[in-house]
């Protein structure tokens, strides 16, 4: 489609003004040779709309800035019954057109240069049998853009990219741009997956200690167990020990039991026939006869030890009645208390000494 | 058999004429203490009565510290069944009116020979202990009669210095063996508090009394 006359006549303009500038600014072509690229790029534009001339400083590889002509905007690439568009740069050097122009592919943010690609370099720069073989003046720009178009079809150089990139692309009319470096793309990766590493460990580390702390638990609640089961096995075996040394002296004074049973069964034996006897001439004093001199005496002691504390009990009662002065009274308690000590003391120990002769005798009978 | 003798020979005989003793005296303690708690007897009768036991018994005691030192045994051995007995003798040492601080009414006609009598004690104590007299059942007489004497004037505050430190030390004395004598503080600090209450005792007395 031909450009509307408006735009034509703007760009007539353009050029115009661009290739007649004189002083510091003036475009580096030489003079006999502006009428002929004032005419390429007027018959790029008819033929290809969607690019533009425009001025921009190009820097060569030595470091030189210089101020040039260029067409940039797209080329159409039909690839698979559909026209793409590749964006591209074609810079117009001083030495054109007798040499050939510089073309650069130009891709946007969501795009990336195929590598490795026949005609594309990674840099973006073009390379085509039509700009190696160029021949002054026969050759020109839309024969240029005729063969860019084939080679792209033959073989896209863009694709787009998955991810955009973190930095936005340099705005157009700054030089040409570039695609991303291939290490940021690999050092993204990289730095995703040391992320997803460290977020994995730290999870585990967490899974770690949460299993470690749940069992340390569980471990000291079935070591407290362990320790309480212990400790009632001892109190048992401890009971059991008390149960059986119980049961022995239960069976021992079942033992004595029965014997002194044994000894009264014989007593009343012996004596059934005595209480024929009893009413003729009792004498109180002679009713009961100790068995031998030791139980006699305890008779005794006991029976003066008891009579003392009735006194002193009478005395109690006198002294309370006001009878007896508190003077004669204290006297004579403190009297009687030392004389029935001596009852008392001798009654202890011939309790003592009966204690142990009839423990002995228990001995002998149970040897026998 | 035999019938069984109390001792076999002069020593044991001797220990057990002793217990005798003892026994007596815990009995008749026992005795004297049912009678003051059923006021058939009057304080002063039962105070001296009782200092008197107290002696005996401190004395008897630290005389049989080695054959018999557990009184509590002693009575548990011959069935005693003495408790107020052996907490007067034993755990407090002090007859109940100096321990509880009564205090006697006395008359005003008998105001005067009762301070002439607290200054005599105060000068007998503090005189003994000059002379060295440092030994229990040397001072714990002297310091009960003093106490007694302070207890019976009613001019005196119950609280009266004289009075908590001669309590103080007679119930310090009492937990002593009868034997055991004063350390040399212990001799100037009693001098000191006997000298510090006679200064107290003085001084509480009316100028234009009796």
């Amino acid at each position: 489609m031909a450009p509307p006359p408006a735009k034509m006549q703007e760009i007539h303009q353009f050029l115009s003004s661009a290739l007649t500038q004189r002083g510091p600014s003036a475009l580096p072509y030489a003079e006999n040779t502006k009428s002929l690229i004032r005419q390429h790029l007027l018959n790029l534009i008819s033929s290809y709309t969607s690019l533009d001339p425009k001025t921009a400083t190009f820097t060569h590889n030595d470091g030189r800035s210089v101020i040039l002509l260029q067409a940039d905007g797209t080329i159409p690439m039909p690839f698979q019954g559909v026209s793409y568009n590749i964006p591209v740069v074609i810079w117009l050097l001083e030495s054109y057109p007798q040499y050939p122009p510089c073309v650069y592919v130009n891709p946007t943010r969501d795009m990336i240069i195929k590598r490795p690609h026949s005609n594309v370099s990674p840099s973006g720069l073009v390379s085509l049998p039509y700009l190696q073989n160029w021949i002054y003046p026969s050759s020109n720009l839309v024969d240029l853009a005729s063969h860019l178009s084939a080679a792209f079809s033959r073989d896209p150089p863009l694709y787009s990219q998955r991810r955009p990139p973190p930095q936005p692309s340099p705005s157009i009319g700054s030089g040409y741009s570039r695609p991303l470096p291939p290490r940021q793309t690999d050092d993204a990766a990289e730095v995703y997956k040391k992320n997803a590493i460290n977020r994995i460990v730290e999870m585990v580390h967490g899974d770690i200690v949460l299993m470690r702390s749940a069992r340390e638990v569980e471990t000291e609640g079935l070591l407290s167990l362990q320790s309480d089961l212990k400790r009632r096995e001892e109190e048992i075996n401890n009971g059991f020990k008390e149960m059986v040394i119980e049961k022995e002296t239960l069976e021992q004074q079942l033992q004595v039991i029965a014997m002194n049973t044994d000894v009264l069964g014989s007593w009343i034996r012996e004596n059934q026939g005595k209480a024929k006897d009893l009413l003729v001439d009792l004498d109180v004093d002679d009713s009961f006869e100790c068995i031998d001199s030791l139980s006699k005496q305890m008779l005794e002691c006991t029976a003066l030890d008891l009579a003392i504390e009735d006194v002193v009990y009478s005395m109690d009662k006198s002294f309370r009645d006001g009878s007896l002065p508190f003077d004669q009274y204290l006297r004579n308690v403190r009297l009687l208390s030392r004389e029935q000590f001596f009852h008392r003391a001798t009654a202890e120990k011939v309790r003592e000494i009966q204690m142990d002769a009839q423990v002995a005798s228990i001995a002998a009978r149970l040897h026998s | 058999m035999m019938e069984v003798k109390l001792w076999n020979d002069k020593r044991e005989r001797e220990m057990y004429e002793n217990f005798a003793e003892l026994f007596a005296i815990i009995k008749a303690t026992e005795k004297l203490e049912k009678a003051y708690i059923r006021d058939l007897i009057n304080p002063s009768e039962y105070e001296s009565e009782c200092q008197k036991l107290i002696v005996h018994f401190k004395t008897l005691s630290a005389t049989l510290k080695d054959t018999v030192p557990n009184i509590e045994r002693f009575a548990d051995t011959y069935k005693m069944d003495c408790p107020a007995a052996l907490y007067r003798l034993v755990t407090s040492g002090l007859p109940a009116t100096v321990e509880h601080r009564a205090t006697v009414a006395a008359s005003t006609s008998n105001s005067a020979s009762i301070v002439a009598e607290c200054v005599q004690n105060f000068i007998t104590s503090m005189d003994s202990l000059k002379l060295n007299m440092v030994a229990v059942d040397q001072v714990y007489p002297l310091l009960s009669d003093l106490s007694a004497s302070l207890n019976k004037l009613s001019i005196l505050p119950p609280d009266f210095e004289g009075k908590t430190k001669m309590k103080e030390w007679l119930s310090r004395l009492s937990k002593m063996g009868a034997a055991d004598e004063l350390t040399e503080q212990q001799s100037r600090q009693l001098h000191f508090d006997l000298e510090s209450s006679y200064n107290s005792f003085m001084a509480a007395l009316p100028k234009a009394g009796n």
